[in-house]
């Protein structure tokens, strides 16, 4: 389904693209807290989220120019952030290639008693790729091929690699919960 | 043959048809409410959404060295400016009158800004250098009179060299607002300004002919 671009969203654009300080300072504003939740969980440290954040917003605006609308300008800000969290932990991730046709994925019982302060208590203490890649999937809503794409893992790995980010997610917890 | 067709319909229609297992529902809502809590604190997860710390300013005076470049605030080096836009006024005063000495006998082909005959990648390249460079709105003015110039390889790799050359230049510039300490950079600069000066005369002159 392509992406019907919002006038006003467009605007914003072209507004920051002469460089006015105000509309820059609008399209920060309105972006900030969503992209900062996304840098903090993905990094679980405040500095490196703030860091990760400074390093995506100057990408945005210098890159602005080549925001083609395809998709919202929530979600091109989205990927730029992600990426940029990314590119700070990548180096720590390590996945294990594995063949989804090998692997049994049943499906995990999850305690009726979960919250969302539960879920993030024990996403904290995920290792950096289960966290990233649960993140990615289930909370940020992307397709396993462009999870995939963005952490340079086949398509079957990631499938994979979430089915244990969840198992171990599971194990966490029972020890926040109980 | 309508015949044939009307004993495949009725075939069809006779076809025994067969009841989906109960249990297949079954293993579905399990998999549904398994999965339930989980669907149901992510909700509850993303709703929760954390207060960024203000660095707007930061991220502004990180992205201000770019944006005086694109501004035509040029603060280096005045003497070395002066003199690379005095040989190149020599150079483009020179195409002017040549080209006033040529219209007496010629008509002048008329060009436009559209640069339809140029590499992509040249006009491309073109709009990442700053808006008050001499060259390459010399380039942008000429090209398309002597486009089969501007297309040789040579031109071309000069070309490429100029682009490489005022990035540098830009990346160097950056580099010292960050570190006005850094004295050895000046000169640097220098260097890196001289031979972008150089190729930027052998360009014109190759439009010159």
């Amino acid at each position: 389904m392509n992406y019907k671009q919002d006038p006003e969203e467009l605007e914003l654009v072209n507004d920051c693209l002469k460089h006015d300080r105000k509309r820059q300072r609008q399209l920060y504003d309105k972006y900030k807290d969503a992209m900062y939740t996304i840098t903090y969980r993905m990094l679980n440290d405040e500095n490196e989220a703030a860091d990760a954040l400074q390093e995506a917003f100057i990408q945005v605006f210098r890159g602005l120019k080549s925001y083609k609308g395809i998709s919202s300008l929530g979600a091109w800000i989205k990927t730029i952030v992600v990426r940029t969290a990314l590119a700070k932990r990548k180096s720590s991730f390590m996945f294990d290639e594995i063949d989804e046709r090998t692997q049994k994925i049943e499906p995990i019982q999850w305690d009726s008693n979960l919250t969302g302060d539960y879920l993030e208590k024990a996403i904290k203490t995920l290792s950096d790729g289960y966290r990233s890649i649960f993140l990615m999937v289930e909370v940020e809503g992307y397709t396993h091929r462009e999870t995939a794409e963005m952490l340079g893992i086949s398509e079957g790995t990631s499938k994979s690699q979430l089915f244990h980010a969840k198992k171990a997610l599971q194990k966490q917890l029972k020890e926040v919960m109980y | 043959m309508e015949a044939r067709d009307s004993n495949l319909t009725r075939a069809i229609e006779d076809m025994p048809t067969y009841q989906a297992p109960e249990e297949v529902w079954d293993r579905i809502a399990n998999e549904l409410d398994a999965d339930r809590p989980l669907r149901m604190a992510i909700e509850d997860y993303r709703q929760q959404q954390l207060e960024a710390p203000d660095l707007f300013d930061t991220i502004i005076e990180e992205e201000k060295p770019r944006m005086e470049r694109q501004g035509k605030v040029r603060s280096i080096s005045p003497v070395w400016m002066t003199g690379i836009a005095a040989s190149l006024a020599l150079l483009i005063g020179y195409f002017v009158l040549f080209n006033q000495a040529a219209e007496e006998t010629i008509t002048v082909v008329t060009y436009t800004e559209t640069m339809e005959n140029l590499p992509e990648m040249m006009t491309a390249a073109m709009e990442d250098v700053s808006a008050d460079d001499e060259v390459m709105d010399f380039i942008k003015k000429h090209c398309q009179q002597v486009a089969l110039t501007c297309n040789t390889p040579q031109f071309q790799g000069l070309f490429d060299l100029y682009i490489e050359l005022d990035q540098s230049k830009m990346e160097l510039m950056d580099v010292m607002q960050a570190n006005q300490e850094q004295e050895q950079l000046a000169d640097y600069l220098i260097r890196v300004e001289k031979e972008k000066d150089e190729v930027g005369k052998q360009l014109i002159q190759m439009i010159i002919g």
